[in-house]
């Protein structure tokens, strides 16, 4: 497991580090597949397995596709030239450090990891069927359709809202030319 | 007497001059010529009418009841702890109280009676005036100013009172604006003046503070019966300075003579009386002759029970009053301009009425007031009928001529120069030798400050005459002077009316030696005043009225001598003693004197202040302030870059911020 | 697996903190859309480790529903920055800013 574990999560990191260092926007893309990938693996480990797959088809299956597909069509060789020693790279590479610092000495500490479920929508603390129904398609859907219902269907409404704006926004303006 | 028939006259008397100068103000001096002609004598004369009944009120009541305290409102009242509070006693209250006895209403009748005849004469002098409706707002605050002062029974009062009176001084000596020795006059009156409210207010903050009641007990009052009703003998005064033998009292006199000093214009705070001179005539004879100038002789007969406590203090004034009146007789024998003899002949009379009541001939010196206001206003008044005739001639030396050409006027100076130089028989002869006789009585046991005050007999009749003759006789020496003519009536009358009382009023009182038929004005005035304590014998005293007649015959004689027969030269004096001519001339050189040592070094300091101190410190920290957020904010500017990174940034920095305060605490 | 929780932690962290450094220093804004994404991912991660640890659906059911928004997201973005190249304009933040003052 902590092997599993070690190896997803260097990918991940790498992966994440790669869109943000790369030069060409393609390589950019196909490093934040790979991160997806990783974390899909990541998921795994934490018992949530329909969200792992979740995360491959829709995440890394359309979500980057469409990404790269739009870079092939804008900007395919698209290079930046990166300024290294900026003022903005000091100072933001402090911070985002001081936040990674800050959030693991908080983990370590072990904040707030209560064995007893606070939220509605938990099974009880540790029992067998607990333990095996955590992350299973029947769990996340019977709570999808019961007490999460509202957020399900608003999400619906906005993919909704997203497809009309989306076709709206991309249709040819030939008399603004 | 009646106490709401009093109050109403009280109201009347105050309110109609106060109502003049606010409906003048109000109307932003737009009204009408005719309307301010009617109004600004009208209701000055209306005062005096009230105050006339007023007089027949207080004559109604047998002496020893001749005194009303009428309580009108209360201002403010802030007594802590005081006996009960009750209003109008004791505490720090500044209510609006009136004081009506014989003393108050003696002020009240020359200012409203003079005061008004003055408005009239006004009517004519500043009849082409562009500034008429100006002039007749500022003259009823005057009168207003002066009658608070004189009525007040309220300590606060009383100095508001002064204050206004300065105040209206200095706008009316100031009055032709456009003129810069008249603005610097009118300043320096009113910097004189200021000095002396200073030494006033002090004075009362140590009355206030120190007066204790006959049971030992700190009384804290401002009410002036209460003030005077404890003032004995005997320890009612903190003794705390322990200076000057006196302690405390002495302190207080000599603060509350600063405060008259300043306002009768006697030595050091003098200076401002002959510039004051800028202002139009009728203010010179309302102001410098008849009230403004008195009123620091009034403050010193109010205050008697004060100055009789204080030995040392009542000598000091005594003292001054005789140094000036003889530095002001030395001074105008030898000024050229009319008005500026008659200033310093006031100046000096104010001396010799200190003088009065310095030694304690609190009735005698109010009687010379009296007798002074009748016949120095009278000389002023004539005195601008020859101006306005000659054109605003003002110099002596190109007068002359002017008796067969302005004969009434010319009638009415003499009879104001006889009584004024006390000649037998006119006014100023029975009031003068009745105070240097109870000078020589009162004062101290060598009567050197006696002698002093007969030589200034000498010198007054002295230049007065010389301005008889140089003006009035002889023949014209400018043309000017020889196409004058009689002034118009509604200057003329006043000059007339006052001529009469000057010839008239001194049989008031009649006191001299053992022969005193007629007391009247004493009589009068004796429930206030009191009588004085010693007399000399009678021998004394006849002597001393002959020695005093004979030298105001004398100066007479000198003055016909060198300028009615020519007989002496008028340049004796000034090649013989010519120092004392330049000391006359320069005016004893107090002006150079204060310029060097007070005008100037303030001057430097003030500009030291404004060349050095204003525009590096006030100025830089001003300038500065707006340089620091004027900078502030165009670097604070640069932070709006518009680039979106730019912002991002800024955001995910101030959030790891928080949160890394947050995980602090937690952790 | 109490012992990985705070790995799972930390490394959400990284991602969200790498993410923002996209979005702060690069200037190509399909880069800066891609940096967002990784951020949303980091918190995925880190709903899904609670969830786990707290044994309550409420994490994933949430996980899921950031996808969902992504994806709307990611869709109306690609449209705007399609048509801001249509327009002409460079693909540069930078160029394409209009809040300065």
């Amino acid at each position: 497991m902590t092997v599993i574990f070690g190896i997803a999560a260097v990918l991940a990191f790498l992966g994440a580090v790669g869109v943000v260092v790369s030069r060409r926007t393609i390589y950019s893309a196909l490093s934040l597949v790979a991160n997806m990938v990783a974390l899909a693996v990541l998921f795994l480990l934490l018992d949530a397995q329909f969200l792992a797959a979740v995360q491959i088809i829709v995440y890394a299956g359309a979500v980057m596709v469409l990404f790269v597909f739009i870079i092939a069509l804008l900007a395919p060789g698209a290079e930046e030239r990166l300024r290294p020693l900026e003022l903005r790279v000091l100072v933001g590479g402090i911070a985002a450090i001081a936040f990674t610092a800050v959030i693991g000495r908080l983990a370590l500490n072990g904040i707030t990891v209560t064995a007893a479920g606070a939220f509605h929508g938990g099974f009880g603390p540790f029992s067998p069927q607990a333990v095996d129904a955590h992350g299973q398609v029947q769990t996340l859907g019977e709570q999808l359709f019961t007490t999460f219902l509202l957020p399900f269907e608003v999400t619906s409404l906005l993919l909704l809202v997203a497809a009309v704006g989306a076709v709206y926004l991309s249709r040819h303006r030939r008399t603004t030319r | 007497m009646n106490p709401t028939f009093t109050m109403v006259l009280c109201a009347v008397a105050l309110g109609l001059p106060t109502v003049g100068f606010l409906v003048n103000v109000l109307t932003a001096g737009r009204l009408p010529r005719r309307v301010v002609t009617i109004l600004g004598p009208g209701l000055v004369l209306g005062s005096f009418v009230a105050t006339l009944l007023l007089l027949v009120e207080l004559l109604s009541q047998p002496p020893a009841h001749r005194g009303i305290t009428i309580f009108f409102w209360q201002w403010l009242n802030l007594s802590v702890g005081s006996a009960g509070g009750a209003v109008g006693h004791a505490g720090f209250n500044a209510n609006f109280t009136v004081r009506i006895d014989p003393l108050a209403v003696l002020m009240m009748l020359v200012i409203t009676g003079i005061g008004g005849l003055i408005h009239v004469y006004s009517v004519g002098y500043m009849a082409e005036d562009p500034g008429y409706n100006r002039f007749f707002a500022y003259m009823n605050l005057f009168i207003t100013s002066m009658l608070l002062l004189v009525m007040s029974e309220n300590l606060i009062f009383l100095i508001i009172g002064w204050s206004m009176v300065a105040f209206a001084s200095y706008a009316l000596i100031a009055f032709w604006y456009q003129r810069p020795a008249a603005v610097t006059a009118g300043r320096k009156a009113f910097i004189t003046q200021v000095i002396g409210d200073v030494g006033l207010v002090l004075g009362s903050f140590l009355i206030f503070l120190n007066l204790r009641g006959s049971n030992g007990q700190l009384l804290h009052t401002v009410d002036l019966q209460t003030i005077f009703a404890n003032v004995g003998p005997g320890p009612h005064f903190h003794n705390g300075l322990g200076l000057l033998g006196g302690g405390m009292v002495t302190v207080i006199g000599i603060l509350l003579f600063v405060g008259a000093a300043a306002k009768s214009a006697q030595w050091p705070l003098h200076t401002w009386l002959p510039d004051a001179m800028e202002g139009p005539t009728p203010v010179s004879a309302l102001i410098h002759a008849a009230t403004m100038v008195t009123a620091g002789v009034y403050l010193i007969a109010r205050f008697h029970p004060v100055f009789q406590q204080a030995p040392i203090a009542a000598g000091i004034v005594a003292a001054v009053g005789i140094g000036t009146a003889l530095m002001a007789a030395i001074i105008g024998c030898s000024q050229f301009d009319i008005k500026r003899v008659i200033a310093y002949s006031t100046m000096s009379q104010i001396g010799l009425m200190i003088f009065a009541v310095g030694v304690g001939a609190y009735s005698a010196g109010m009687f010379q007031f009296f007798t002074h206001a009748c016949f120095k206003a009278l000389l002023f008044l004539a005195a601008g009928n020859v101006i306005h005739a000659l054109q605003d001639e003002q110099d002596i030396r190109s007068m002359g001529g002017l008796s067969t050409r302005m004969k009434l006027t010319f009638a009415a100076f003499l009879v104001g120069s006889l009584a004024l130089a006390g000649i037998p028989l006119f006014a100023g002869w029975f009031s003068k030798e009745e105070l240097l006789s109870s000078g020589l009585a009162l004062g101290p046991a060598v009567p050197w400050l006696w002698v002093l005050g007969v030589a200034v007999n000498v010198l007054t009749s002295f230049y007065i005459f010389r301005v008889v003759w140089l003006a009035f006789g002889g023949q014209p020496v400018t043309s000017g002077a020889a196409a004058a003519h009689e002034a118009r009536p509604v200057m003329l009358i006043p000059v007339l009316v006052l001529a009469f009382l000057a010839a008239v009023v001194g049989f008031l009182n009649i006191d001299f030696f053992g022969f005193h038929p007629v007391t009247v004005f004493s009589s009068f005035l004796q429930p206030v005043l009191g009588t004085p304590a010693a007399h000399a014998s009678d021998g004394i005293q006849a002597l001393a009225l002959v020695v005093g007649t004979l030298l105001s015959l004398t100066g007479l004689a000198l003055a016909w001598g060198v300028y009615g027969r020519k007989a002496i030269s008028p340049g004796l004096i000034s090649q013989r003693l010519p120092w004392l001519y330049q000391l006359s001339l320069r005016k004893f050189y107090w002006d150079e004197i204060y310029t060097a040592t007070l005008v100037r070094p303030t001057l430097a300091c003030a500009g030291v202040v404004r060349r050095a101190i204003e525009p590096h410190i006030f100025d830089g920290l001003v300038d500065g302030v707006q340089e620091g957020v004027t900078t502030l904010a165009e670097d604070l500017r640069t932070m709006q870059t518009g680039f979106f990174r730019d912002y991002a940034l800024i955001f995910f920095v101030c959030a790891v911020i928080g949160l890394v305060v947050l995980g602090l605490r937690l952790a | 697996m109490t012992g990985l929780f705070p790995g799972f932690l930390i490394l959400s962290a990284a991602m969200f903190a790498l993410g923002a450094l996209g979005v702060m220093l690069r200037r190509n804004p399909l880069v800066v859309f891609m940096s967002i994404e990784l951020m949303l991912n980091a918190g995925n991660l880190a709903l899904i480790t609670y969830a786990r640890y707290t044994h309550t659906m409420a994490g994933q059911v949430f996980a899921l529903i950031v996808i969902a928004v992504a994806a709307s997201e990611v869709v109306v973005g690609l449209a705007l920055i399609t048509g801001v190249y249509r327009s002409g304009r460079r693909l540069d933040i930078d160029a394409l800013s209009e809040m300065r003052e």
